[in-house]
Order: C-alpha cells, then sequence, then structure tokens
C-alpha cells in the first residue's frame, strides 16, 4: 500500500491550527495567547482569577484555542472551562514546543511574563516547575533520535508495516522507565538503583502527553480513575497537598485551591 | 501520578493487573525534606492503589543543592501493604541532578526559565521584620516624650 506521508502530517496540522488559532506553520513569536494555548493544553496552567487578564484570557482560549467551556451555573454568570485531555491534541502542541529548538525558550518566556505578572499559578512547592520538567523531560527523550523539524510521527516497524495507520506519534509511544529514568537522572541512575530495581522494571513503561488537574484523592477506584484512560496511555495526575507538611500522606490531599481553579470559574461574560 | 505500564504476557489479561505508578511529591521549602521519602506510600488512604507490582516514589526537592540519591530494599517483602518500592530523592534544579537539561543551560535558557519559576522574592530576616514593626513605638526621644507628657496631661 502506498503511504499518503500527508495524511498524519495533515491530521496535526489542523490540530495544530485549531490550537494556535493560526494558518501559520511556524511560532508566533508575537502572539503570547499562542504560546499559552500550547502550554496550557499539556501543563495544566492554574489560572489566578483576580488577575484582570485572566477573564479576557480564558474567553479568548475557549473562543479560538480549543479550550471547552464543559458547564455553567443555572444562572450562567460563571463559566467552567479546561482544555480537553485529548492526546492528539497534546502531540499537536509538543510539534510545535519542539519544532525548533527557540520555540521552548520562547513559550517558557511568555509564560514567565505572565506568572510574573501574577495571571498564573505556580503553586506552593514549585508544582508547575515539577510538571514541566518531567514533560519536558519526555519531550526531549523521545525526539533524541528523531528530526525535530520533520514528522511529528514514526512509522509502525514490523511485519505490518505498510499499513500507515499503523504509524505511531512519538509523542505516544510507550517509553521505557529504565531508559526514561537514566535519561532523567544521568546513566549512572541504575547502578546507584541496583540490578533487582533494574531486573523489575524491565518491563515497565510510561507513556504520557500532557498533565490532567484533580480535585481530591487519588483513591478510591483506580479502575475508575485509569480505566479510561489508560487505554490510551497518555495522561499524568497532579494534586496538591494542602500543606507543606505531607508527613502521612506523602502525596496527595483534598480540597485543593488549584486544582479547584483549574477546573476553572471563569467568567462574568453573560453579564458583561 | 505517572502511570506505569507493565508489558508482561505473564501478569494475565486483565491490564488493570499490568499498571504501577510513578508517584511525586515536589518541595521547594528552605531546608531538605528527604526524609519525607520514606512517608510516601499507596497504601494511605488518599492513595490507596494496591498492587503486587513495584512502584516508584520521587521526591523533587527543587530548592535544595543538587543530589540524587536512590534507594530499593532488595529484602522487602512481597506484599501489597509493604511492596517494593524504588525510592528517588533528587534535589536541586540543575544539570548536574538531571543531565539531559545540560544542553538547555546556555543559549536555549531553558534551565534558568525552569529555575525562575520557583524562585520567590528574599524575605527580611525575622530580626529585620521585628526591628520595622515596633519602630513607632522606639521614638523615645525628648520631643516625643515632652508631646506624650502634654497629651496625657491633657486628657
Amino acid at each position: 500500500m502506498t503511504v499518503p506521508d500527508e495524511t498524519v502530517n495533515s491530521i496535526i496540522t489542523i490540530a495544530t491550527q485549531k490550537l494556535t488559532g493560526s494558518l501559520s506553520g511556524t511560532f508566533d513569536f508575537a502572539n503570547t495567547n499562542e504560546a499559552l494555548a500550547i502550554l496550557s493544553q499539556r501543563f495544566a496552567l492554574g489560572v489566578c482569577f483576580g488577575h484582570p487578564d485572566a477573564i479576557s484570557y480564558i474567553e479568548k482560549g475557549v473562543a479560538s484555542h480549543m479550550r471547552i467551556c464543559y458547564s455553567t451555573t443555572d444562572d450562567r454568570s460563571w463559566s467552567y472551562t479546561d482544555y480537553p485531555s485529548e492526546p492528539l491534541l497534546s502531540c499537536a502542541a509538543a510539534h510545535r514546543l519542539h519544532q525548533n529548538h527557540s520555540n521552548l525558550t520562547h513559550a517558557l518566556t511568555v509564560l514567565k511574563a505572565k506568572v510574573d505578572g501574577g495571571m498564573f499559578e505556580i503553586g506552593q512547592s514549585g508544582e508547575l516547575t515539577s510538571r514541566l520538567l518531567l514533560l519536558i523531560a519526555k519531550d526531549i527523550y523521545v525526539r533524541k533520535d528523531h528530526d525535530i523539524s520533520k514528522d511529528s510521527y514514526i512509522r509502525a516497524r514490523g511485519s505490518d508495516d505498510d499499513n500507515y495507520w499503523k504509524a505511531e506519534l512519538i509523542d505516544c509511544q510507550k517509553v521505557s522507565v529504565i531508559h526514561f529514568l537514566a535519561h532523567l537522572f544521568g546513566d549512572s541512575f541504575w547502578s546507584q538503583a541496583g540490578d533487582t530495581a533494574k531486573e523489575l522494571f524491565k518491563h515497565a513503561y510510561i507513556n504520557f502527553s500532557h498533565w490532567v488537574p484533580m480535585d481530591g484523592m487519588i483513591s478510591p477506584g483506580p479502575e475508575v480513575r485509569y480505566g479510561s484512560v489508560h487505554c490510551r496511555q497518555v495522561f499524568l495526575i497532579y494534586c496538591h497537598t494542602a500543606t507543606d507538611a505531607p508527613r502521612q500522606s506523602g502525596l496527595c490531599a483534598t480540597g485543593i485551591a488549584q486544582a479547584r481553579s483549574n477546573a476553572a470559574i471563569s467568567s462574568h461574560s453573560s453579564t458583561r | 501520578m505517572i502511570p506505569i505500564y507493565f508489558d508482561d504476557p505473564s501478569l494475565g489479561r486483565d491490564d488493570m493487573a499490568h499498571v504501577s505508578q510513578i508517584f511525586i511529591s515536589d518541595k521547594a521549602g528552605k531546608y531538605s525534606s528527604e526524609r519525607d521519602l520514606g512517608f510516601i506510600s499507596r497504601t494511605h488512604p488518599s492513595i490507596d492503589c494496591l498492587s503486587p507490582l513495584p512502584f516508584i516514589a520521587l521526591l523533587l526537592d527543587l530548592n535544595g543543592e543538587p543530589k540524587l540519591n536512590v534507594s530499593f530494599p532488595e529484602m522487602e517483602p512481597r506484599h501489597p501493604e509493604t511492596d517494593r518500592c524504588l525510592r528517588i530523592y533528587a534535589s536541586g534544579l540543575s544539570e548536574i541532578t538531571f543531565p539531559f537539561l545540560f544542553p538547555y543551560c546556555g543559549e536555549k535558557n531553558v534551565l534558568p526559565l525552569l529555575q525562575s519559576f520557583i524562585s520567590k522574592p528574599k524575605e527580611p530576616s525575622s530580626n529585620d521584620r521585628l526591628h520595622a514593626l515596633v519602630k513607632y513605638g522606639s521614638t523615645v526621644d525628648a520631643a516625643h516624650m515632652r508631646w506624650e507628657a502634654h497629651h496625657q496631661h491633657v486628657e
């Protein structure tokens, strides 16, 4: 079967155009909304609703940058918005973010200006940095042997490799835990961890393309939590400790401000 | 939390039997939080993700000095309550702890940008703060005392 190279690329192109709100094939450095849309879809940016530009940013996101309004209050004075957990959209965002080496710097510079202006939350314990660090690490890992200016997919290998629909998006491939941790922390990582650990994780893979904010605890019901998601294997969850003393859980607690704000009360749009 | 999938046919057909997790705890305090790494447990009611598969606990102490400490208890019994955990303490957001960032320190400027998201304004010391707050009560020179005495006299 002949492989129409444009098929996968054209889908990614359309997704990128919808996300950036632009037909341009390259990053528009003058358009801050484009950078924020790309980052918001993947890194779960928390908006500070007291900021004077917050509402217009969210309205613009819904109107032109694939942000979705998933609920309103009965009187429609408040709307709840966020980015959809959609791996294809994340792949499009990742492709644009790493299309050339200056795009990532540009996008983070835009975000830095907005954070300094008080429009986005960084978290009490470096949560934003942590989300950026881990996902960018994985982005860089999957692009190590891939020409970043080229396609955002790789062909499947194997007996059925003439089927172009078996092409795999580079940001949705499974990544060996052993290789990823060695990439993240350096080649000496597994010599510290030991051969037993390396042997136990030899079949372990991760596969994620974006963060999903979560309000509440990871438990109960892991089937519900990952059931629908794990078949696509492309997400991460974050939640927040309410205090800086997670001595009991070490990780998650309930009723956290940022997770709620990500769920997002956005605007008084109908009354303005 | 990042899900881990064990692609091992011997675990059976049920996908959920293949799932484990990486639990990540973020810290950006003034002091080391390394001890907190040992408290991460998936048996805690807020997590409750029991599985016989090994999992990973990662504590990112972003404001600390560069340090990487990895431990995996060789003799831990295989039991859901005390199951096997690869514990990673990664301190300091730098190319020393995270070598993949090394090419992104210079012209590309990514590392300083990431660092800037955790830096908070330097707070005054507690002495400076106290001094500033009680400053108005320290006006004890002659002119002030005379005014005070007069004020009391009028009352």
